[in-house]
């Protein structure tokens, strides 16, 4: 499974002809810009107050608690956070072919 | 010249003398050689046939011509002599002329990427020199290849550094808490192991339309290691997909890239461990655009909504909940066969994971009452009792809201997935659950004449099952001694059953594993997944009499389920002789109708929609 995920994300990310450890430090490297992106993007949307908030749900992990706060606190998130992963994904593959 | 004098020149060429020089025997020993004249034999006797047949290119009138040039009569002892050596000659030949089109050099070269492989064939030495020359062309190329892998992983790698720096300074931008976020994000990131960095890719929608979904709290999860965990236990149940014979047939049609997301897909899906949603999910992804529909069930169900979340109640519904990692499950696994049933299967699925050979232990943190506590707990003196609980259990589906079986298709298999619990998928591309024929045969396998004590854990109560009595079928269900409709049916407050199952209770609202969020304070009409079954749930009886009411009012064709006065079994309501009716607390079907047992109330998870 971890194999088959690596490989669908490696397609996706343009980096296929690479050699899987190579993929995996990529993949590794981009999930971390992505994951910057996307909290970024949402943070944006949020005070300071609830941003502190948000730090602190984040922090904990909780998944439930997280969602609720971004469903009521930024109700578009979702489509948020994936315009900016879409984003990061556009750099990376244009950056390719330059 | 003309043509056929092209073709007696050409035919001269194999004149005795001429072969001779152009063809010198190679050394050859042994068996090899004897090989090669029976070989030569046998191709000369075929060219003779030909030549006596006066097939086309060994016309007579061509021999003749032949025999005319070489100045030997026809029909003479002499000819006979001449078309003897003749026939051999063509024959080795023909032969040579295969051999050469086989392996000629110029073109074996050329198909390995040699730029002057030549058209004629060269010396031993030649031969060696060209080859030497591809040799280091390969490895050349290869050298290449390598510095321009490591070059495209190098830019890619810094490429990313800068995005990464760029964002940092953006976040330094708006200062305060952002900031710390932001270094802490990257601290804790870098400390996650592989497997959950994957589950940040998959929660951030990288690799392929099928994990589309992007949810910030699915990623933040991978802190606490549920997201990865569910990557990782996917594994085995992927595995399984993989080498499915069925589902190869299945999917023969597709490419196979669509399989490959439709496996990854279904595996994501299983170890999530849904309940009612499974076959669902798996028909939605199995028939629909790959991407789209998987996103879509992805965004409603995972990871929320499901045991990763304790039932819990909560004053206000934007309380968090806690979230508690859901142990990882054994991956048993029983497919469908003919002549067996559900209490068949989920006894196979106890042997599995009593077999020595495999070590399973339950899993720790596994629910008390969930069925693979159940099965662990079993031994063979009580197995039978504890399958026939599990399989009349109406969370699993294996029963339809009247009390008959559900069909299992030849497609179908049960499992126990992550949250602990049996569960039967159905076809993967058959619009869900059928209903089992009228008659089909059940595979007895508990008998209540022989009552076995059901092992379970100390903290679980065994079920209540009420007296075996006659129960109303379906069709033409016995509904005896209705209540007045002006009469109350039960003094009592009905309370209704609290899903033992439920992912998530707040106050006054379930919502259950299809994410429909139920009221438990005011009674609402729900849809199964078939739309063929109503029922009503919440509030008090009265105000449940009162709606059933009215609702049978206008469609007296309805048949409608409910609990009964102890809000433990199940009823039907409908409309007899135009008055309001109740029917006696409805038992599955089973074999004979000797084995059988009452259904339960309505839960949550038998819900699909709201109708009113």
């Amino acid at each position: 499974m971890q194999d088959e995920l690596t490989a669908a994300i490696a397609a996706d990310l343009g980096i296929k002809e690479l050699p899987i450890d190579k993929q995996k430090e990529l993949i590794s490297q981009f999930g971390e810009v992505a994951l910057k992106a996307a909290t970024l993007s949402v943070i944006g949307k949020l005070s300071e107050e609830k941003r502190s908030e948000f730090a602190t749900l984040s922090e904990a992990g909780d998944v439930m608690a997280l969602k609720t706060f971004l469903d009521r606190e930024v109700p578009d998130h979702e489509e948020i956070a994936k315009a900016a992963v879409a984003d990061e994904i556009k750099r990376f593959k244009e950056f390719k072919s330059q | 010249m003309s043509m056929n004098e092209d073709w007696t020149q050409g035919l001269k060429r194999f004149t005795k003398e001429n072969f001779a020089d152009e063809h010198n025997d190679e050394p050859s020993i042994g068996g090899e050689k004897a090989n090669k004249e029976a070989e030569i034999e046998a191709r000369a006797e075929k060219i003779k046939q030909k030549r006596l047949n006066n097939e086309p290119g060994f016309e007579w009138e061509r021999m003749d011509e032949l025999l005319r040039q070489e100045n030997i009569e026809p029909n003479t002892p002499e000819a006979e002599a001449f078309f003897r050596d003749w026939d051999r000659r063509v024959a080795e030949m023909e032969l040579t002329e295969e051999v050469e089109e086989e392996y000629e050099p110029g073109e074996f070269l050329r198909k390995l990427g040699f730029k002057d492989g030549g058209d004629e064939a060269g010396t031993p030495k030649e031969w060696r020199e060209k080859l030497r020359e591809l040799i280091n062309n390969v490895k050349e190329s290869a050298s290449g290849v390598e510095d321009e892998i490591k070059e495209l992983f190098t830019r890619k790698k810094e490429r990313l550094d800068t995005r990464s720096e760029e964002l940092d300074a953006e976040a330094e931008k708006i200062g305060g808490v952002t900031e710390k976020s932001f270094r802490w994000i990257g601290e804790k990131y870098n400390k996650l192991g592989w497997k959950s960095k994957l589950g940040v890719g998959v929660g951030l929608g990288l690799g392929a339309a099928a994990f589309s979904t992007v949810s910030l709290p699915i990623v933040f999860a991978c802190w606490s290691g549920i997201a990865a965990q569910r990557v990782a236990g996917a594994a085995s149940m992927f595995l399984k997909f993989e080498n499915s014979k069925k589902l190869a047939n299945r999917t023969e049609n597709l490419s196979e890239e669509q399989k490959k997301v439709l496996m990854l897909s279904m595996a994501v899906i299983y170890s999530i461990g849904m309940s009612i949603a499974v076959s669902e999910a798996i028909t939605l992804v199995g028939n629909s655009a790959w991407g789209e529909a998987t996103h879509e069930w992805l965004k409603h169900h995972w990871p929320f909504g499901h045991t990763e979340v304790t039932p819990q109640t909560h004053p206000e519904v934007s309380q968090p909940a806690t979230s508690v990692s859901a142990p990882e499950m054994p991956a048993v696994f029983v497919d469908a066969s003919a002549g067996h049933g559900y209490e068949y299967m989920v006894k196979q699925l106890w042997e599995q994971l009593h077999d020595p050979a495999k070590n399973f232990v339950l899993p720790e943190g596994a629910d008390p009452n969930s069925d693979i506590a159940k099965l662990f707990a079993a031994d063979e003196n009580s197995i039978d009792s504890v399958v026939h609980q599990i399989a009349s259990d109406p969370q699993h589906g294996f029963f339809n809201a009247d009390g008959t079986s559900v069909q299992i298709n030849p497609t179908d298999h049960i499992f126990v997935a992550a949250d602990g619990q049996v569960h039967i998928s159905h076809g993967f591309y058959n619009n869900g659950p059928v209903n089992a024929p009228e008659g089909a045969p059940v595979t007895p396998t508990y008998s209540p004449e022989t009552p076995a004590e059901t092992p379970v854990p100390a903290e679980i109560q065994p079920p209540t099952v009420p007296p075996v009595e006659a129960f109303p079928q379906p069709e033409a269900p016995p509904i005896e001694n209705p209540p007045p409709l002006n009469e109350t049916p039960a003094a009592q407050v009905e309370t209704p059953s609290a899903p033992a199952e439920a992912p998530v209770v707040h106050e006054n609202i379930v919502v259950n594993h299809s994410g429909l969020e139920i009221p438990t304070d005011n009674p609402h009409f729900y849809a199964d997944a078939s739309d063929k079954n109503i029922f009503i749930y919440g509030g008090s009886a009265t105000e449940k009499r009162e709606m059933i009411e009215a609702y049978l009012k206008e469609n007296p064709d309805k048949i409608v389920y409910s609990s009964d006065a102890n809000g433990t079994n199940r009823i039907a309501w409908g409309v007899v002789d135009g008055k309001l009716t109740i029917g006696d607390p409805i038992q599955t079907r089973s074999f004979f109708n000797i084995f059988k047992s009452f259904m339960k109330a309505p839960e949550p998870d038998e819900f699909a929609r709201i109708i009113k």
